[in-house]
């Protein structure tokens, strides 16, 4: 109490002063015509640019939740076309009215941690076992395929890179139907060997290749990249192709996560044949 | 003590009048409007006594400007600018303190600290009383040069008779 006296002692006329003088401007403003017009229009004018700045802020804000929303209807239309490519191909060979459905489903992710530069590259994905992310899933991007689901948690999951020692993707050549198992052994990140093409198999530089969707992993026809460099090594019944992948692992943001419905049926099938 | 109090009533008085009868009235500098003002009434929140107290100035200050403000119609105008004046006069003081300091018993005139100090300290008011009047008159950066050029015009004639008032009146306290 003694403390607010000697305060206002000290700092009374300030106060007084500071008091005074916004209640002198609030009688110009209120009853002086040409200021009351004046404050009238500049605060019109103020308040507008205030409003306007405002709302690039939130816009921005937004931004982020829009995004999302759109990758998700990314994810969404993607599904849609996969399923129905897979439905139209199967009713073209068969002619048979199928009853396959939808076979994938699509999760959009966050990546939130990758590399390119290491032996063994892994991707850490904003989604887990709560929004049903399991081990073995395919994930992709817009551009192509990212990599296979190792490891879940409840939250998160990381996925090993298609730029991984231990990553075999199945892919195929769209143009001539060959397909093999896809390796990153070199060290640059734009670059995949496809293996296991015969002798006998055309390949040009420039053919297009995409999953084949031989596996779990991944519904066929997803592209993966071009065809950079072919050779036909002395004596090897093998060519050894370099792809330009399609993906650029260095600016991953927005993924796919692929649920198979078939998968474990079609992993028991598989069980079931090798254990003959 | 009751006649410092009786010589600034009666300024005040007399000011206020002149202020509100003459000078209000005097159209200088353009045809249709005030392009130059004139005014006497800030010197009297100058000539108040020395030992006056800071809130005191202020609460004078702002019924000084009141009473200005009841005859010219502007309600707040002269008010604000005479706060600010108030406020800043123990600063402005405080600034042109003479080598041998104030003597409280002597008013802030001619007469106790010599013309050259007494045409510093009214001028440094005055300039910062009109700057004020007139940003808050005119009320729009849109005319800051207009601000300027009535600040200095009016300032100048302002300040002239200012200084033949403290001349002809010789007021003591």
């Amino acid at each position: 109490m003694r403390n607010l006296v000697l305060l206002f002692l000290r700092f009374g006329h300030f106060i007084l002063f500071v008091l005074l003088e916004l209640f002198c401007l609030y009688l110009i403003v209120n009853y002086n015509r040409k200021q009351r017009d004046i404050w009238g229009n500049t605060s019109n004018i103020f308040m507008g640019q205030v409003s306007e700045k405002w709302n690039d802020v939130k816009n921005y804000y937004y931004l982020q939740d829009e995004m999302d929303e759109l990758a998700a209807e990314n994810a969404k239309l993607k599904e849609k076309l996969i399923n129905f490519g897979l439905t139209i191909n199967t009713t073209e060979k068969d002619s048979v009215a199928n009853n396959l459905g939808s076979q994938f489903e699509l999760l959009t992710a966050l990546v939130t941690n990758n590399s390119t530069h290491k032996p063994n590259n892994y991707i850490y994905i904003n989604k887990g076992s709560a929004d049903g992310v399991q081990p073995d899933m395919g994930v992709i991007s817009s551009d192509g395929i990212v990599g296979i689901i190792n490891k879940v948690r409840k939250n998160s999951s990381v996925a090993n890179s298609l730029l991984h020692r231990r990553s075999y993707i199945s892919a195929m050549i769209k143009r001539t139907g060959a397909f093999g198992p896809l390796r990153w052994i070199d060290t640059d990140p734009r670059f995949v060997n496809l293996n296991d093409i015969a002798k006998h198999n055309t390949v040009e530089v420039g053919d297009t290749i995409i999953s084949s969707g031989y596996s779990t992993h991944f519904p066929p026809g997803i592209l993966i990249g071009i065809v950079q460099e072919t050779n036909l090594p002395e004596g090897s019944n093998f060519h050894n192709i370099k792809v330009l992948l399609n993906n650029d692992f260095g600016s991953l943001r927005y993924v796919q996560i692929i649920k198979n419905l078939k998968q474990a049926q079609q992993r028991e099938l598989e069980k079931e044949v090798s254990d003959e | 003590m009751n006649n410092v109090i009786t010589q600034n009533l009666l300024r005040l008085f007399l000011f206020v009048l002149v202020q509100s009868v003459v000078l209000q009235q005097v159209n200088l500098g353009g045809t249709t409007s005030n392009y130059i003002s004139l005014f006497l009434y800030p010197l009297f929140l100058f000539l108040l006594p020395l030992k006056t107290s800071k809130i005191t100035l202020v609460l004078i200050g702002f019924g000084v400007g009141m009473l200005i403000d009841a005859s010219y119609n502007s309600p707040g105008v002269h008010a604000a600018a005479c706060l600010v004046t108030a406020f800043l006069r123990p600063l402005i003081l405080a600034l042109l303190e003479p080598r041998e300091g104030y003597n409280v018993s002597l008013g802030l005139n001619i007469k106790s600290y010599g013309i050259v100090w007494f045409l510093k300290y009214a001028s440094t008011l005055l300039f910062i009383h009109l700057l004020v009047y007139f940003i808050l008159e005119i009320f729009t950066h849109v005319y800051i040069a207009e601000i300027i050029q009535r600040t200095l015009a009016s300032f100048f004639f302002s300040l002239f008779i200012i200084m033949v008032y403290m001349v002809i009146a010789r007021p003591k306290v």
